[in-house]
């Protein structure tokens, strides 16, 4: 097991202006640490607000962490001169949810890739580049002369694909790259990414809030809550032998067709809310059916080997 | 409950929007009935017409609609524009699937709330009374104080909640629920769905759920119609749907959804045609894996077996 990427203690927080004179600090990513293995599937999972899209992009170091480092291959990239840092990020690539906002409407598909090679200063022939590549996504050559929006949703997301692989990236940030589409055309992207990762020996972080497309993917898996991860572990065994009480309830929140529930609705109530300064206990403490005075008084630190857990009581 | 007492019977309605140099065929003929307290599905991907049904249901479509909405006797295509306006929210009433879009920003909700009786002739201070104990059934804490929030003080899941207040408000028989948890987090949508699998039973409400997410569908539904292309493919009672689907597209759509099973998917190659110039024959057949000559030439006729409507040339073949 080769470690690929690992964010350690890193934290990221955003002043949000309420009005001219008041404003507020959202936590978003609070002393998290994430090592990720050379080719696995790492899924991320929480609710909206739970900041696994800012840790998505500490990951990538597109956002500075305001604390903690990210170490891509042996190189701590907040200690590594610019020229360093670019040549790393070529290697670290990522695709965003919405491919209407993330392609250029103007553009033709042909000049969104050969802005992309050219920003990763590529060697080769342009034109054979792309259609490897175009080929490896599933899309024909034809498409090259295209605007987005002479595409279908899950074409244009191929397409961002697409771009992602141009530079033969070895760690590519998925951020709910199917949430835009519909189920049909979810299995399809699901499945050549399933393809594209063996095929050219990728590794993913997948975002997602949407449990089942992440234990689809995933390998490993970590919940995230309020800035927070709560528990990582073996995609399986996070899913069938959930410890922390919000991973319970996160599993037994989602619908299913099969109607064979393991962990039945405890306590639905409540929301997730972020801002509130003066936590110093488990965040989870207002919604969690189980807390006790030491949940509220005590942080719960991440513990364990494979399968880790942040409660007090795991 | 009577199971069998007819709240709603749709026949044969047809919603073409004109494009001027097209139509748009967004919904095709289709005949469905809703009974009381059925809670019914239609499940179906994101252009298959599922939303302009919802909408053509409340004549609130802006595209040309025919056909036959028979709600609790009465035929809403031959009411005037008045007598519908009276017939909304009284009899029939639709949940949308963005709160924050569908509540005014600038009125408090006590206002939003208060107006839906006041506009049908209780007073103000009544008005104001049934308010706060609406907003108590749909669960909201502190219901007097929320009547002075507005919109963007409320979560996600709370401004749905009172849109679920205004949408059963004057006890209606017939609630649409379009997407009603598309714009939520998973734990909220565990929340708002079981505040509505409550409501429709304490209220003896009959529902229609509009949704893609087939695992929504069977959280609450009892019966689901599955759309494609302007079609009502197949209509049955949910588990015999969920446990023999008959239609291709409905294997298709059940095949696509991963449940934590690893082995790849199966997806259904192509996407859903454009409405305006649909495939002949069978609309699903470029996509089927089943067809033969007779699905490209002729369209299927609707199959009653037992409880179900099947619109497949190849029932019982496959």
């Amino acid at each position: 097991m080769i470690e690929l990427v690992r964010g350690e203690n890193l934290s990221k927080s955003y002043n949000i202006k309420l009005s001219l004179t008041k404003s507020i600090k959202v936590k978003a990513v609070e002393d998290v640490s994430l090592s990720i293995i050379k080719n696995e599937v790492f899924g991320l999972v929480g609710e909206s607000g739970s900041g696994k899209s800012t840790l998505g992009r500490l990951m990538l170091y597109m956002e500075r962490p305001d604390s903690g480092k990210i170490i891509f291959k042996g190189l701590d990239l907040s200690k590594a001169k610019g020229e360093e840092v670019r040549t790393a990020r070529r290697k670290m690539q990522v695709v965003f949810q919405n491919p209407d906002l993330s392609l250029d409407p103007r553009m033709r598909i042909y000049d969104t890739l050969k802005e992309a090679l050219e920003c990763c200063k590529y060697k080769g022939d342009f034109k054979e580049r792309m259609k490897t590549v175009m080929e490896d996504v599933g899309l024909s050559v034809d498409a090259l002369s295209m605007f987005p929006h002479q595409l279908s949703g899950g074409m244009k997301q191929r397409v961002a694909l697409a771009r992602a692989i141009l530079a033969e990236p070895e760690f590519i940030v998925l951020d709910e790259p199917t949430s835009a589409l519909d189920v049909s055309v979810q299995a399809q992207i699901l499945n050549l990414l399933i393809e594209l990762r063996k095929k050219l020996n990728l590794t993913y972080l997948f975002i997602s809030h949407n449990l089942s497309v992440v234990s689809y993917v995933s390998d490993r898996v970590g919940v995230m809550y309020l800035g927070k991860l709560l528990e990582i572990g073996e995609c399986d065994e996070v899913f069938n032998e959930p410890l922390h009480p919000y991973t319970k309830l996160l599993i037994s929140s989602v619908p299913t067709l099969y109607m064979a529930k393991k962990f039945f609705a405890q306590n639905h109530s409540g929301v997730a809310e972020n801002g509130d300064e003066n936590v110093s206990g488990c965040r989870f403490f207002k919604r969690c059916p189980y807390a006790k005075d030491i949940c509220k008084s005590k942080e719960p630190e991440l513990k364990g080997d494979k399968h880790m857990v942040a409660c007090h009581f795991a | 409950m009577h199971q069998n007492n007819v709240v709603a019977e749709v026949k044969n309605l047809k919603v073409y929007y004109d494009m001027g140099d097209r139509t748009i065929r967004a919904v095709d003929g289709i005949d469905f009935t809703i009974r009381e307290g059925d809670c019914f599905a239609i499940v179906g991907e994101s252009g298959s017409g599922k939303s302009t049904l919802g909408l053509s249901l409340i004549r609130l479509c802006p595209g040309k609609v025919s056909g036959e909405i028979i709600v609790d006797g009465v035929d809403l295509m031959k009411l005037s524009d008045e007598e519908i306006r009276k017939f909304r929210c009284s009899k029939i009433s639709i949940i949308f699937q963005e709160p924050s879009s569908a509540l005014n920003p600038v009125m408090k909700i006590g206002e939003q709330l208060m107006e839906v009786f006041t506009v049908h002739g209780y007073s103000k201070s009544e008005a104001y009374e049934r308010s706060v104990k609406l907003l108590k059934t749909v669960g909201i804490p502190e219901a007097e104080k929320r009547m002075q929030s507005y919109p963007h003080q409320l979560s996600g899941g709370m401004k749905q909640r009172v849109i679920i207040a205004m949408a059963i408000a004057l006890n209606p028989r017939l609630v649409i629920a379009d997407e009603p948890t598309s714009a939520l987090d998973v734990t909220i949508q565990a929340q708002i769905l079981n505040l509505l699998k409550n409501l429709t039973k304490s209220y003896g409400l009959s529902t229609i759920l509009i949704t893609h997410d087939m695992g929504v569908a069977a959280e609450i539904c009892n019966r689901i119609g599955i759309m494609y292309a302007g079609k009502m493919v197949e209509v049955g009672e949910l588990e015999s749907i969920f446990s023999n689907p008959m239609h291709p597209y409905t294997r298709a759509l059940m095949t696509c959804i991963p449940r934590g099973l690893k082995g790849l998917l199966k997806p259904l190659p192509g996407h859903v045609p454009d409405l305006s110039n649909p495939p002949e024959g069978c609309r699903f057949h470029p996509r089927c894996p089943y067809a033969k000559d007779v699905c490209k030439k002729e369209e299927p006729k609707p199959l009653h077996l037992d409880d179900r409507l099947v619109l497949c040339h190849r029932v019982g073949e496959i």
